[in-house]
């Protein structure tokens, strides 16, 4: 058991089972092996079967079962989350104003015509990335 | 754990009683009984009552790690346990006249988790980590430890209380989730508790529970206390389930300034690692105690709503208080703790600098 836990395999792990998995148990489907619980203005909890791991392929420390994934980007310990976006007065519905510099980094960007061939000029995820 | 020094004539014949050799006798308990009646009548504030807090401390502890020499079998004798349903009564309608509870949200998950996100954000009570992060000395790191020993050597076992109370479904589900986690996780040297013994070590303090209770002043005692009341009554099963959800969300960021502080005086990543796990397994646990626990419970009980806010706002309103003493005591340059053991400033208090002050004071150690 010991071993299972500390290297976080425990696929058949009876820990407690998030709403989700609970109703796909009900409703007599396999649950998911592992989910990710998306919490209003905090992070994303991941519980059951799954590996937090480098590009590389090293698996980044770990010490619990379920753990918090930053998603406002303020942690001191990413991936995981210490609840600075409380600080932040992070808001998971409402989108963070674009700072002025980075609109005007896009715009330049949208006139050479940079990033475009994705489609998302201005989307989430390319913002303030030129190259 | 070792006997307290009594603070006063009814924690004097509690312990009387609990250590003779004899079955107490229903007279003597009823006599007891009569005089805690009348010393929470008497009172001026229950909260700060060194006497009566310690008296409750005392009579909590039987169910806990229980007393040096003091037979387990007193743990269910019903003049005791009478005697503790007395004094519950006045220690909860002090809480409930001392703490002030916000308008109640929704009896769903989302509007309590809001609520009491709410509530821990707006917190404005004196700040003892910012204080331990930027200035506080080797000695008052010493304090800060010894105050929170008489929760952390027995970390998450007053809400364990709770497991058999909460009904099956998502609430428990979380409690267990939580508490598996404060307990280790199956490795024992994870422990919450444990590592805040070595955390304790780090500073030469002693790590044996309740070593150093004599210095614990009342309303640290009450806060003990108050977790216990919640956890042995089950008809306060929302108030404990509010409790640790409001310890859990004052955690994750006091907990990185704690860390800060010790490594502010030099220590290593032993000593603060108590801390530094603390601010990554409790960004995980708050988001758990206020949506599943907090508020899977009150969408299977709709009807607890009420005391599960108040037990939330217990914890904000108590470490509000014990904050004030404590920082008030560090900036007027005295010690935060109960007695001062001679030559303290120097040394770790150690068993025989309190034993020397409970001898100065006519106590026997």
């Amino acid at each position: 058991m010991n071993e299972a836990a500390d290297e976080h395999e425990c696929a058949g792990c009876p820990g407690s089972e998030p709403p989700a998995a609970a109703e796909a148990a009900d409703a007599g489907k396999r649950p998911a092996a592992a989910s990710i619980v998306t919490y209003p203005n905090g992070p994303l909890l991941i519980r059951g079967d799954f590996e937090i791991i480098t590009p590389d392929g090293v698996p980044v420390p770990r010490d619990r079962e379920t753990v918090a994934l930053c998603r406002c980007g303020g942690s001191a310990i990413k991936p995981y989350c210490d609840g600075t976006h409380k600080l932040m007065k992070f808001d998971t519905a409402r989108r963070r104003p674009v700072p002025a510099p980075v609109l005007e980094r896009r715009r330049t960007a949208a006139e050479e015509g940079v990033g475009e061939r994705r489609g998302n000029p201005a989307g989430e995820g390319g913002a303030g990335r030129v190259s | 754990m070792r006997i307290p020094a009594p603070r006063g004539p009814v924690s004097a014949s509690l312990l009387d009683l609990l250590t003779s050799p004899e079955t107490p006798s229903g007279d003597a308990l009823a006599d007891l009984a009569k005089a805690a009646r009348g010393a929470c009548r008497g009172t001026a504030d229950i909260l700060r009552d060194d006497d009566l807090q310690l008296t409750l401390f005392c009579l909590y502890e039987l169910h806990y790690s229980g007393l040096d020499t003091v037979p387990d079998t007193l743990e269910w004798h019903p003049g005791l346990v009478g005697l503790r349903l007395d004094l519950e009564k006045a220690f909860e309608a002090a809480l409930r006249s001392a703490v002030p509870v916000p308008a109640l949200p929704d009896p769903t998950s989302e509007a309590v988790a809001a609520e009491l996100f709410r509530m821990a954000a707006d917190d404005d009570g004196p700040s003892v980590s910012r204080f331990v992060a930027a200035k506080a000395t080797h000695e008052q790191l010493q304090e800060f430890l010894i105050l929170r020993s008489v929760y952390q050597l027995k970390e998450a076992d007053p809400h364990s209380w709770a497991i058999p109370r909460l009904p099956v479904g998502r609430a428990k589900a979380a409690l267990i989730e939580i508490q598996a986690d404060e307990y280790g996780g199956g490795r024992p040297e994870r422990m919450h508790s444990h590592l805040f013994a070595v955390t304790m070590q780090g500073l030469d303090l002693e790590t044996e529970y309740g070593w150093y209770l004599d210095a614990i002043p009342a309303l640290t005692l009450a806060s003990s206390n108050a977790m216990s009341l919640f956890g042995l009554n089950r008809r306060l099963r929302g108030a404990i389930a509010g409790h640790l959800a409001a310890f859990e969300m004052t955690s994750s960021l006091p907990n990185s300034f704690y860390a800060r502080g010790f490594r502010r005086l030099g220590f290593d990543d032993t000593v603060t690692y108590y801390f530094d796990e603390h601010v990554e397994a409790d960004a995980v646990h708050e988001q758990i105690a206020a949506r599943d626990l907090a508020g899977g419970l009150v969408e299977a009980e709709p009807a607890l709503l009420a005391d599960v806010m108040f037990g939330a706002a217990t914890v904000l309103a108590l470490d509000a208080l014990m904050g004030e003493d404590q920082l008030m005591a560090w900036k007027e340059g005295r010690s935060a703790l109960r007695v001062q053991p001679a030559g303290a400033a120097a040394a770790a208090l150690d068993r025989v600098a309190l034993d020397r002050v409970a001898l100065a004071s006519g106590v026997t150690p």
